[in-house]
């Protein structure tokens, strides 16, 4: 725990904080509610030894917004929300992983990437795969059945059961928002 | 700037429309001359196409195995109850009871309490009310003016209400529902995809996470999920031995016996489909599982066999 606790501080007094009465404010709620937000979290995670990882990425998190002093009526409700939001995205990261490391398994030794192209493809997809979570199911299906395994529109059409005018509105519709919303 | 966002945005979809264009149809001459003339029209234009271009080359250059098992994958059961429970953190009070509202977690997360492997704990709580949790459990407690709430995030719990008048609602929730004690002597346990309520004395109200709402009664268990209670059927009464430190069987099936033993043992407990369906009855020590394992094969026609330094110890037939 003091070795946490040595881990924020630095952060904090290196980030570009404008306001010091608002990195005091942060210092408290650190130490008010780090180590609860941590009990809170190991609770409820089967695999624990996120919980620690996710903690501080919580007040990093708070750190990144620029919290203002005293303007969180009720601190551990919101710390609570961020702290699930990046959970959830913690999850998805790891089932992306398994996915590919169980598709890696099936690939002959010939095709597989390596170690470290295996990454860089690892962190694309989870952006890729963020950025779908927003679109819905028959938006995201149609968008990736053209563009990962090149079905024809009609055939998406044809598979979704909607007109191929509508797949081609799905798949502009994710072109567009994966444009705006990925780098 | 409203502005500027506006035509960024018909750009890019322009530039998404040409990209089907060329995704769909090999690119032919008058197109390409069309497709030019659009390019110079602004200074926009060329910017979503190098966007458009991006994205295309992007998805082009994933492994194709490792794409689809990732963005194709369905979430696992177990990983969208996971889910679920995460989302059900904060309890949600159902309109249909008077005088209630969305607890305020600032106020009142005021105990929580958790079991370890092989562990029990009894808790007497503020109102004079107590609460036993079972292996590898853990709760929430949650006192105020208006309720007393205990919120069960995993195992199993028995429940002893206080004697004591207090016209604050006593309620247990888990990510299946919400329970509300008519005075009473109950235990609940998480089995993941259901929550089991056993009622001991008095009756307990349900509402499940749809709001389907069922009073079960003394001598009834039953299951629920969110959306469904099934049919009550009489209170196994053993359900409540592990307070007293057993697990007794009644020609239960070998491998839900091993299933049950497990939740009180580190390492993982396996049975060899051969004896699975074997029918064990007894009462054996919870709080001594290693007794409880040599108890099974002095009385059966089964031998135990321990692997990975002791983590792994499978149960096969003699």
């Amino acid at each position: 725990m003091q070795y946490i606790l040595i881990n924020i501080n630095f952060i904090i007094y290196n980030a570009a904080m404008s306001d010091t009465a608002n990195s005091q404010y942060l210092h408290t709620l650190y130490f008010d509610h780090s180590s609860w937000l941590h009990g809170w979290l190991w609770r409820r995670l089967e695999c624990r030894d996120t919980a620690a990882d996710i903690t501080q990425d919580t007040f990093v998190r708070l750190l990144r917004q620029d919290v203002e002093k005293d303007s969180l009526r009720e601190p551990r409700a919101f710390l609570t929300q961020v702290a699930r939001g990046l959970v959830i995205n913690h999850w998805r990261r790891c089932d992306i992983e398994r996915a590919c490391l169980e598709a890696l398994a099936h690939l002959p030794a010939s095709e597989a990437p390596s170690p470290e192209s295996c990454q860089l493809v690892m962190e694309s997809l989870y952006q890729i795969d963020s950025a779908l979570q927003a679109l819905p199911d028959p938006v995201r299906c149609a968008f990736l059945m053209a563009q990962l395994e090149g079905i024809k529109y009609k055939d998406i059409a044809q598979r979704l059961e909607v007109a191929e005018i509508t797949v081609k509105r799905y798949i502009k519709r994710a072109l567009v928002h994966c444009m705006m919303v990925l780098d | 700037m409203k502005n500027n966002n506006l035509l960024t945005r018909r750009a890019l979809e322009e530039a998404a429309e040409w990209l089907m264009h060329f995704q769909d149809q090999p690119p032919i001459a008058q197109n390409n001359t069309e497709f030019q003339r659009w390019l110079d029209a602004n200074q926009d234009n060329p910017r979503a196409w190098q966007k458009a271009e991006q994205l295309a080359g992007r998805m082009q250059q994933l492994p194709p195995a490792m794409a689809q098992a990732a963005l194709n994958r369905a979430d696992s059961p177990a990983r969208r109850d996971a889910i679920k429970r995460l989302v059900l953190m904060i309890a949600l009070v159902p309109a249909g009871w008077a005088g209630w509202r969305h607890i305020r977690p600032q106020m009142g997360w005021m105990t929580d309490a958790s079991t370890a492997t092989g562990e029990q704990r009894q808790l007497r709580i503020q109102d004079g009310s107590v609460v036993t949790l079972n292996t590898d459990s853990a709760i929430d407690i949650h006192l105020d003016q208006q309720r007393r709430l205990i919120h069960l995030l995993r195992g199993e719990i028995n429940i002893q209400t206080s004697d004591r008048a207090d016209s604050r609602p006593f309620l247990v929730q888990t990510s299946h529902g919400l329970m509300r004690a008519l005075g009473t002597v109950f235990s609940v346990r998480d089995h993941g995809e259901f929550t089991r309520l056993a009622v001991h004395e008095g009756a307990v109200e349900i509402q499940t996470v749809s709001k389907t709402v069922q009073v079960i009664q003394a001598g009834q268990q039953v299951d629920f999920t969110p959306k469904h209670i099934a049919h009550p059927t009489t209170l196994d009464t053993s359900i409540n031995n592990w307070l007293k430190g057993m697990l007794v069987a009644n020609a239960m099936p070998l491998g839900l016996f091993c299933t049950e033993l497990n939740r009180y043992r580190a390492g993982r407990l396996r049975v060899d489909p051969a004896v699975a369906e074997l029918p064990v009855s007894g009462a054996f020590p919870l709080t001594n599982p290693v007794q409880a394992l040599s108890m099974l094969t002095s009385t059966y026609p089964v031998r135990v066999e321990q692997s990975l330094f002791g983590l792994l110890t499978t149960i096969l037939p003699k």
